[in-house]
């Protein structure tokens, strides 16, 4: 596996909006766990054959990384946008027809239908709107703020259409919303791009819906076409205009192409209507009317419905084709976008490293079964002089590990106890010269102090040695521990350890600095 | 066993074993007390590359009674005429003798690792002096025959250190001195190389242990550095926001603005140090350090919000095109002969009515619900040290995370230094890193401009990070 250590991978290429949510959604699953774990799942799954370009790494881990619960979450929050995507063409398509249904039957009813309004209201107003959207998409997205407002707030669903919801899709919507508000910062370019592209499926949708109205008014009703205008317009600058509109069509459908003659014959003027319309009326019926009647053009009625391909062709050429390519752009570019927020998702840069690096794991893989702990209660500690006033004889002193030699002892004792005898055990001596020492203590008589290194902890051996020396003296003759040195946690370590013996005639002393 | 070496880690209780083993296991989780025999039983830690397993570390209850094992084990072998070849078999057989597992507890614990073919690292305190109980203990690991190397760890003080490697040196041929609780990375890496040379056959697995750990460090490394880039990037572009009615008076807002802005920054870097520390491996670190100084008093700003994100300049902008896209119809319409006055004028016209337009639109309401009023925002920071001082504060942080054993228990302390003596940034860098700060604060996030000076700025961090390894920061 080629490592890529010091090199960030780059995630390019193009992804769905959903995926976005998911690497969000799972790489969230995947911060519950302990970074060992995190690591230890994500190599297993790197340990397969990864690809190695960025994006494709993301997906191979998010098609075996989630839970289940979270895989159908985000299978969920996929269908979602798919059906928003339906629903929204289909909007649009509702929105298209009835535009141009309602259009063409209120014009219908005029007895004239202005293919000046129709091409204004149906392709010059739409296209204006796309305009509008690709700068407003193209428009560079501001910083905004971590801990700002959020755009995606502005759709969040109301608290009455919550409660309509049923509680997954709730769920999943809120999810949505979240992730979205969450890394609204990062997703800035991406949300803008999605929606652009949904509103090019409204678009799309619209422009398709006007489309298919005006075929079938067409098709099923007698359009009668005209255009007029107050403004003293020449026909022949308006024939120049709509030659040019139709200019990408011409060559290959020509009556789609209005001609002079037609441009002429179907000015319409209001004042003049009702006896032009008679007069063809009557010129239809075979009747003569005088060729010098003032604004009366003596045409046939079939002109009148020569704009309609004009007017399919405007329609289909300047209002569905570009939103059909403004649909695919803007699909294009969300998938860039959403690949490259993918790329920004927090985290996903260490996903990469973790699924593409050897993961070292040096810790131990099950928490430590067992600790000691320390006794409670402590054995209680006496005055050292009072202690060896107290005996007012003789007796024992015993260097344990050769904790003190005479010197020492005389420097410990002082004047209060000239007749103790020091005596060495532990340490180097053997186990049979402990019991020696044992021995000539029990045939003695007088007090025993067994003086230990505070700062060596209390270990069995020196444990053994008192109890069997205990065993030895009976319980009628003092003992004390000596604790020589060590800290004030050294000594309490001693004093709690002493008390496992469970000799209540056992008692401690301080002796020498704490260190 | 297959192949890769076993180390046993023994001594006298309260030593430092598990001190040791904290520190080159990098596991916080091991148990460490004050309280001789805090360890009641092995417990492994191995170490594993993928799926490959280089050595193990195992960690043993301290010896309790040294003696009387030395004392089976001769007794033993005088009944038996043993010879040296003998006494590894004699140790087996001790831990194996009934009713030794319940009489010798700890021993048997701790010498079964080495009877199954461990290696030894002993653990002797180097800040007590050297004591004749210890000899026992050392007497019985050499009867196991295992590869052996001692460490002295100062424990406080390292008063008693010559003495130790004096003792020790006529025991185990290899001493090495390491405070378990302050050991950076290198000793440990040396330490780890010394065990490759006990016995050829682990020389390799430990070769690949150790460079491994490297890549794992240099790995680490980045990750912080990256964590470090998106902590600073995303603190310059904190703010406090709070939506208000058209005609709200921002101004009471300031004070509550400033303390919610002053949590988030707080929170904002908690969550980074939680994320440094667990990429290192601290779980349960816990550090302080003084409030971050916002060093600018004047955040507080007012705006203008409107409903569905969008802003001010949104709106301008598309009135704007809006606008030149109709005079440009009737530019057409006239086949040019306004020679582009009416894109021109109908540009400005409608990037005028854009701004008029976005205070009109906030005031007014649909369906009870406002289309935006008044913003009032506290942040983001525009002082030119500030990032400096996320930056200086991040780096500490990392620098002490990096270096600190996981053997440790106490609190990190981070004070209020954030760039100082200890931790100095050169001309070239500082330069580097102010352009850096200025492109996040002036691109986009998630354009390519933001995303190549987080690339910038995460190599300048990473560069950073990697110098300071080699400082004295505790």
């Amino acid at each position: 596996m080629k490592s890529t250590r010091g090199e960030r991978v780059r995630i390019r290429g193009r992804a769905r909006p959903a995926e976005v949510i998911a690497v969000a959604l799972a790489l969230a699953e995947r911060d519950r766990l302990e970074e060992r774990d995190r690591r230890r799942l994500d190599r297993e799954i790197g340990a397969g054959p990864t690809p190695t370009e960025g994006l494709s790494i993301v997906r191979h881990w998010l098609a075996h990384a989630p839970t289940s619960g979270t895989r159908d979450r985000i299978a969920r929050v996929d269908a979602a946008l798919g059906l928003a995507r339906w629903i929204l063409l289909a909007l649009g398509l509702a929105l298209g027809w009835s535009a141009a249904a309602a259009l063409l039957q209120v014009e219908v009813h005029e007895g004239r239908v202005n293919i000046v309004l129709c091409l204004a209201l149906l392709v010059l107003l739409p296209g204006l709107l796309l305009l509008a959207a690709i700068a407003g998409s193209v428009w560079a997205a501001r910083p905004a703020s971590a801990g700002g407002g959020s755009g995606w707030r502005g759709l969040a669903l109301g608290r009455g259409v919550r409660a309509l919801l049923p509680a997954t899709v709730r769920d999943d919507a809120e999810v949505l919303l979240g992730q979205l508000t969450a890394h609204e910062r990062l997703y800035a370019r991406a949300r803008r791009s999605l929606l652009f592209r949904w509103s090019q499926l409204v678009g799309l949708g619209f422009a398709s819906g006007a489309l298919l109205a005006t075929l079938g008014f067409v098709v099923f009703t007698d359009l009668a076409f005209g255009w007029s205008s107050t403004l003293d317009v020449d026909a022949a600058r308006v024939h120049a205009l709509v030659s040019g509109i139709a200019a990408p069509w011409a060559g290959l459908w020509p009556d789609a192409a209005p001609s002079l003659d037609l441009v002429e014959t179907t000015r319409h003027f209001h004042v003049a209507a009702g006896a032009r319309v008679a007069a063809g009326a009557r010129v239809a019926a075979g009747a003569h009317v005088a060729n010098d009647a003032p604004h009366v053009h003596f045409i046939d009625p079939i002109m009148y419905g020569a704009w309609w391909p004009f007017l399919v062709m405007a329609l289909a050429c300047y209002a569905l084709l570009p939103r059909a390519l403004a649909t695919l752009l803007g699909a294009r570019r969300l998938g860039v976008e959403c690949a490259e927020a993918i790329g920004e998702t927090p985290g996903v840069d260490r996903l990469v490293e973790r699924l593409l690096a050897p993961p070292v794991d040096t810790r131990a893989p099950e928490a430590e079964a067992e600790l000691g702990r320390a006794a409670p209660g402590l054995v209680d500690e006496v005055d050292l002089g009072d202690w060896l006033e107290a005996g007012q004889g003789d007796g024992f002193a015993i260097a344990w590990a050769e904790s003190v030699d005479d010197a020492d002892w005389n420097e410990i004792a002082g004047e209060t106890a000239p007749d103790y005898r020091l005596r060495d055990a532990g340490g180097r001596r053997s186990l049979t010269e402990d019991a020696e020492r044992i021995a000539e203590v029990e045939r003695a008589v007088g007090r025993v102090a067994v003086v230990v290194r505070a700062y060596e902890p209390p270990m069995l051996e020196v444990l053994d040695f008192l109890s069997d020396l205990r065993d030895a003296i009976t319980r009628e003759r003092a003992l004390a521990v000596l604790l020589q040195g060590g800290d004030p946690a050294d000594r309490e370590a001693w004093r709690r350890k002493l008390t496992t013996l469970g000799d209540p005639g056992l008692v401690c002393a301080c002796v020498g600095a704490a260190s | 066993m297959n192949g890769a070496p076993r180390l046993a880690v023994v001594g006298h209780p309260n030593k430092g074993k598990s001190s040791l083993v904290a520190t080159l296991a990098e596991d916080d989780s091991v148990g460490i007390g004050p309280t001789p025999g805090t360890t009641l039983r092995t417990r492994d830690y191995p170490m594993r590359v993928g799926d490959r397993l280089l050595y193990t570390l195992v960690d043993t209850p301290g010896f309790q009674r040294a003696r009387r094992v030395l004392g089976w084990l001769e007794e033993r072998a005088a009944a038996e005429g043993a010879t040296a070849a003998d006494r590894p078999r004699l140790v087996a057989d001790f831990v194996a003798e009934p009713g030794h597992a319940e009489r010798f507890p700890d021993e048997c614990e701790l010498l079964r690792p080495l009877v199954d073919g461990a290696g030894i690292l002993y653990v002797v305190d180097g800040g007590v002096p050297y004591g004749p109980e210890y000899e026992a203990e050392m007497e019985v690991l050499r009867w196991t025959g295992r590869p052996s190397l001692a460490v002295v760890n100062p424990i406080g003080r390292r008063d008693h250190v010559a003495g130790w490697e004096a003792a020790l040196g006529q025991f185990f041929r290899v001493v090495r001195v390491i405070d378990a609780l302050h050991a950076d990375f290198d000793t440990r890496r040396q330490l780890l190389l010394a065990f490759g040379e006990l016995e050829t056959a682990w020389r390799a697995p430990i070769d690949e242990a150790v460079t491994a750990l490297d890549a794992a460090r240099e790995g680490r490394r980045r990750e912080t550095a990256l964590e470090l880039a998106h902590f600073v990037a995303d603190g310059l572009a904190l703010a406090a926001e709070r939506k208000l009615g058209p005609i709200d008076d921002p101004a009471p807002y300031e004070t509550e603005l400033e303390a919610e802005y002053r949590l988030a920054l707080e929170r904002m870097e908690t969550a980074h140090r939680t994320r440094v520390q667990r990429l290192h491996g601290h779980r349960e670190l816990e550090a302080t350090s003084v409030a971050l100084e916002l060093l600018d008093r004047d955040l507080f700003a007012e705006d203008t919000w409107l409903a569905f994100g969008l802003r001010r300049r949104d709106l301008v902008a598309v009135a704007a095109v809006g606008g030149a896209a109709t005079g440009g119809v009737i530019d057409a319409a006239v086949g040019g002969a306004s020679f582009l006055l009416g894109t021109a004028i109908g540009g400005a016209l409608g990037g005028v009515l854009g701004w008029v337009g976005a205070e009109r639109l906030a005031e007014l309401s649909v369906v009870d619900r406002p289309l935006g009023g008044r913003l009032a925002r506290y942040g983001p920071s525009r002082n030119a040290n500030f990032p400096f001082v996320l930056f200086g504060r991040a780096r500490l942080h990392a620098a002490l995370v990096s270096e600190r054993t996981h053997a440790r228990r106490d609190v990190l302390e981070l004070g209020a230094e954030s760039e100082g003596p200890a931790l100095p940034l050169d001309g070239g860098r500082q330069r580097a890193l102010a352009g850096v700060f200025d492109a996040l604060r002036r691109h986009s996030p998630g354009s390519p401009r933001y995303r190549n000076a987080i690339d910038e700025l995460t190599g300048i961090a990473a560069a950073t990070l990697l110098e300071d390894e080699g400082r004295d920061v505790k």
